[in-house]
């Protein structure tokens, strides 16, 4: 039986009392809270870069086209890896994924599947409310908030990586669009960890020892 | 006048003193059909370290925690989807677009 002691480990550690309090009755909320509580404005001034926060203007290249263009981005990277004050023999770059125009892409759905009658306006609008409430796996929802004008989303599966210095600290306050709260940045690694790590994939992994 | 010499008197008086109170003391009857036995007892506050504080608030506010944290996972766990391929391949096309 696991202890109390053990099961200790597994909740947040970092937070003062209010904050966890606060953390808590958010979690307990979802999902009737996605909005504008995902975000914070106590760190928008920050100059270091923090994992899951909203960057303009990032480098990307969409494979196979090999054009450079910039967008906005999310940074997929953990904090500490590409914090500039952890000096490393070998700094770790930093990761993000480009942030989309929700409303642009379900125009492009209707345009593509709805106008030329392959789908139902119907099944567009409840793919994207699956969105809005967070259903499908590798898309993390943006609501609109902060200084993101749009709802917007993020696909997990369409990264891109840049060195983690390529902003230097004023250029970090200047383009930074969101940084999530507490309760946003759970719920982002959360969803984050289910995509990359979760477990079921149905795949036998034999190993050599075992048909040899 | 001694006390010894007039016991018989006083432990008298003492029997009948004590004998009126004598009925808080006396087992009740309990009519077993209407009691619910699913009522878990507690003990009384002033007693800190018996077995029934294994349970302090600390670790009742822990597993009040856990409990959020699985419905909140179970929240999403249980309803998510993957993408309609579809969907993906209006996303590779479009994909300058919808920034």
């Amino acid at each position: 039986m696991i202890s109390f002691e053990e099961i200790k480990k597994y909740l947040p550690q970092h937070l003062s009392s209010t904050a966890e309090q606060e953390l808590f009755n958010e979690l307990k909320a979802f999902p009737h809270n996605i909005d504008q509580r995902i975000y914070t404005a106590y760190l928008h001034n920050h100059t270091n870069l923090f994992q899951g926060d909203g960057i303009q203007n990032l480098l990307y290249i969409h494979f196979p086209d090999t054009n450079v263009g910039q967008v906005p981005g999310m940074i997929l990277s953990n904090t500490c890896d590409i914090d500039q004050s952890n000096k490393r023999l070998m700094p770790l770059r930093m990761v993000y994924a480009p942030i989309i125009n929700l409303g642009k892409y379900e125009q492009s759905l209707i345009k593509s599947h709805v106008d030329t009658g392959q789908r139902s306006i119907e099944s567009i609008n409840s793919h994207i409310a699956d969105i809005r409430k967070q259903h499908i796996s590798h898309i993390f929802y943006l609501p609109k908030g902060g200084q993101l004008e749009n709802d917007s989303i993020v696909f997990f599966d369409r990264i891109n990586n840049c060195p983690s210095n390529l902003l230097d600290e004023k250029s970090v306050i200047h383009q930074r669009i969101f940084t999530l709260s507490d309760y946003g940045f759970y719920l982002f690694l959360f969803k984050l960890s289910v995509h990359f790590t979760r477990i079921r994939d149905g795949v036998s992994r034999t190993s050599f020892r075992s048909y040899n | 006048m001694l006390l010894p010499q007039f016991r018989n008197l006083v432990g008298s008086a003492v029997t009948a003193g004590v004998l009126c109170y004598s009925y808080l003391g006396a087992p009740t009857t309990i009519n077993l059909d209407t009691v619910n036995t699913n009522i878990q007892i507690s003990a009384p506050k002033e007693i800190k370290y018996d077995y029934y504080q294994i349970i302090n608030s600390d670790r009742a506010v822990m597993l009040e925690q856990i409990d959020i944290i699985h419905k909140f996972a179970s929240s999403i766990l249980d309803n998510i989807k993957d993408l309609d391929p579809e969907f993906s391949k209006t996303v590779d096309e479009n994909f300058w677009d919808l920034i």
